[in-house]
């Protein structure tokens, strides 16, 4: 049907009109208090590590400073905007807002296939801004990933940034704060938002319906997340998670099974090389796991780490793959660890490299015989 | 659901409400246009977030009330290609359009109208008429003066300024400025006697707004609130935002004509043409000519980085001392272009001030050139 098809287009942060139970305070800080005073800052900077609900906050606090009539939610004894619960009575900006075609909002971030948001599109949005509100009330504009914007876009941002129009307000996202200009840092007034405590997200983590019994313990979706709550419970839903185990079991071969380096390089390497499979139905298909070559150096060096860690006596609540302790620990009395740690150098060198024009194969197979040499 | 329209009155009506949707846009539903039918009126709606224009079409039928939204191009096309006096069947089934005229068939995808951010009707401050013929004249007389995509983004626009029964414009590129009035402003609501009110309509609008003006003496009904300006039509309404931002006290740059020392008249057919031929020898970005006035004689000369030089002898209406002065020649060629008059009067203080051109004993267009250092 014609409307559900359009439905399905909305990006999903557009109609999340609730709050994550971490950001209850901060929400409290940031809006509640302000709506009330009328006040708020013309640039905010949000800061905070990925898989936090920045993009979330953001639109959510978006969606409250343009609602017109922004209400107590008995749920939460919170001011929010309209509760999309009861849609009916939405107003029409909230209405236009879950449409993701309200006039007032500007949304920026990276063109389609590309890493940086180039100065036209920040020109365009200048433009924007300096013409009245549609529906009467404040303009918000959006810019995520902040740190996306090139060094021209970004000077090219300052004077709005510096001083935008009456009832205009510039939400920035970063994970990178430091890669921001420090012009750019110092026109905004940051938020810096700290990860929940573990306990509460994995509270919210088993109300998501992850349970223990199942592979995507929540305890362990958090410690490979290293704690972002929304990062851990993607986790537990895509494939990414067998795409570890088949990649770490595949390492452990070499040290536990003997197996040959060279052989197990080939076996990762052609696992890259696999094509995404054309119809939608064939994804489920097991045979086809899709890994990149970023993920198996992401999870080599996560196992690293937690072996160097090991040899250092480190307890089992300090590692990241919590559910391979018992090998890693057995492991970590085999190998040297000046050659594991220089390993570690290589493998923060292979980041870089597999973006670039490298032969994967041959990176592949000499990390590997490194990570064989390491025993002792 | 289902209505029918004849193609002649349908055509016109996209055709004005097509200019304003842009191919490219931010947001998907803006490439469509909104369908209204309510109390017997058949209304098309499109808008680009900036200008926002609605034509009406009466219909016979007056039971029939829904609205949806439509590919603006799409349907456009299809209407182009139909000929000419047939009626063409709308019919709504399942969001799709399913339109139908002789022996074609076309079924176009909708989306829900409640998602349109189209305008709500305007809460108007205040508001005046005027006629077609009045507004499309200062317009006209100031628009090419308007900064393009200027850091200072209140000068890409025209300010509006409402003065008891006075429509002024105003235009400015930080080089040279054009003004001009009307004084012919009807029904006026809300209009404080002796408070001057400004608002600054962004360019693109004053483009689109031109292009709808006709040199008729049709009145036309304009509303003003704080983030809007909305023109009445007889079929047809026009809004557009408003830049927020002040202009800068224009004022100022005026130079006052009593206090010109330097005043010549020139013929403005023969000024207007002796400058545009030298032009063609100037350099591409800063066009600077050398004018060295002399009793009754003008000497302008043009030189570009190739040693390629240009001159030019006019008669003019001058007594009082020799002096030289450069000025960017298009300025002048676009405000000679302006003014209606035979004669023009140029006004100048001395050689580093800016020159006043306007028509012979007339104030009703003024334009204000800076001098360049040459």
């Amino acid at each position: 049907m014609a409307n559900k098809q359009v439905e399905d287009e909305v990006p999903p942060y557009y109609q999340h009109n609730s709050l994550f139970p971490w950001q209850l305070s901060l929400w409290k800080q940031l809006y509640s208090n302000n709506i009330v005073a009328d006040h708020f800052p013309h640039a905010l900077l949000l800061s905070g590590v990925a898989g936090i609900g920045k993009k979330q906050l953001a639109f959510h606090l978006a969606r409250g400073l343009l609602c017109q009539s922004p209400q107590e939610n008995p749920q939460t004894g919170q001011i929010e905007p309209c509760q999309q619960h009861d849609s009916g009575n939405a107003c029409r900006s909230c209405q236009l807002f879950s449409a993701a075609t309200h006039p007032d909002l500007y949304h920026v971030t990276t063109p389609v296939d590309k890493k940086i948001i180039p100065v036209d599109d920040i020109r365009t949005l200048i433009q924007w801004s300096v013409l009245s509100s549609q529906l009467g009330g404040k303009k918000v504009i959006i810019i995520e990933p902040a740190e996306a914007m090139n060094p021209n876009a970004s000077n090219s941002l300052l004077k709005t940034l510096e001083e935008p129009v009456a009832d205009t307000i510039i939400i920035l996202l970063t994970n990178k704060k430091q890669a921001l200009l420090p012009t750019i840092r110092s026109r905004c007034r940051t938020i810096d938002i700290a990860l929940p405590d573990n306990q509460s997200t994995l509270l919210w983590l088993s109300e998501k319906g992850l349970s223990e019994k199942k592979s995507t313990d929540p305890e362990l979706m958090l410690s490979l997340s290293s704690g972002a709550p929304l990062l851990a419970f993607e986790l537990s839903q895509g494939a990414q998670l067998e795409v570890r185990h088949l990649i770490i079991k595949q390492l452990l071969s070499v040290m536990t099974d003997s197996m040959d380096p060279v052989n197990v390089a080939e076996t990762l390497f052609k696992q890259t090389k696999i094509k995404p499979a054309k119809g939608s139905q064939k994804k489920t298909d097991n045979k086809k796991l899709l890994i990149s070559a970023y993920d198996i150096i992401y999870w080599f060096d996560s196992l690293l780490s937690d072996i160097v860690r090991l040899t250092q006596r480190c307890t089992q609540d300090t590692i990241t793959n919590i559910d391979y302790y018992d090998s890693l620990q057995q492991l970590s009395n085999r190998l040297y660890l000046k050659k594991i740690l220089q390993l570690t150098d290589s493998i923060n060198k292979a980041y870089f490299e597999v973006q670039g024009q490298i032969n994967v194969n041959l990176l592949f197979e000499k990390l590997l015989i490194d990570w064989k040499n390491c025993q002792k | 659901m289902k209505f029918s329209i004849g193609i002649d009155d349908l055509l016109p009506a996209l055709q004005s409400v097509i200019g304003v949707v842009e191919k490219r846009q931010t947001l998907p539903i803006l490439s469509n246009i909104l369908v209204n039918i309510s109390d017997g009126n058949f209304a098309v709606t499109g808008t680009d977030l900036e200008v926002e224009i609605t034509t009406i079409i009466p219909l016979e039928d007056t039971s029939i009330n829904f609205d949806f939204t439509v590919p603006a191009k799409k349907l456009f096309d299809i209407c182009k290609n139909l000929d000419a006096g047939i009626l063409l069947n709308f019919e709504l089934v399942d969001n799709k359009l399913i339109l139908k005229a002789k022996k074609s068939r076309f079924t176009l995808i909708t989306l829900s109208a409640e998602n349109f951010p189209n305008l709500d009707p305007m809460s108007s401050s205040s508001e005046f008429s005027i006629s077609q013929h009045d507004l499309k004249f200062v317009l006209d007389a100031t628009q090419f003066s308007m900064a393009n995509q200027d850091v200072r983004y209140y000068l890409n626009g025209l300010l509006f300024e409402i003065y008891n029964d006075e429509l002024r414009t105003i235009a400015t590129d930080g080089h040279r400025l054009a003004f001009s009035y009307v004084d012919s402003l009807t029904n006026l609501i809300n209009i404080p006697k002796d408070t001057i009110q400004q608002l600054i309509v962004p360019r693109k609008a004053i483009t689109e707004l031109n292009r709808l003006l006709s040199d008729t003496d049709e009145i036309i009904n304009v509303s003003i609130s704080a983030s809007h300006l909305n023109i009445i039509f007889k079929h047809l309404s026009f809004t557009t935002k408003l830049i927020d931002g002040r202009f800068p006290d224009y004022q100022r740059v005026i130079p006052a004509t009593e206090l010109c020392t330097k005043n010549i008249i020139a013929d403005r057919q023969v000024l207007k043409q002796s400058l545009s031929r030298i032009a063609v020898l100037s350099t591409e970005k800063y066009k600077a000519a050398r004018l060295e006035f002399k009793e009754n004689h003008l000497i302008a000369v043009v030189h570009n980085p190739e040693q390629e030089e240009a001159e030019e002898h006019i008669v003019i209406d001058y007594s009082g001392e020799e002096f030289t002065i450069g000025f960017n020649i298009g300025y002048l060629v676009d405000a000679l272009n302006a003014v209606k008059e035979d004669q023009v009067t140029l006004s100048l203080t001395d050689s580093n001030s800016s020159c006043l051109i306007s028509g012979l004993n007339n104030d009703s267009v003024k334009y204000v050139v800076m001098p360049m250092r040459i």
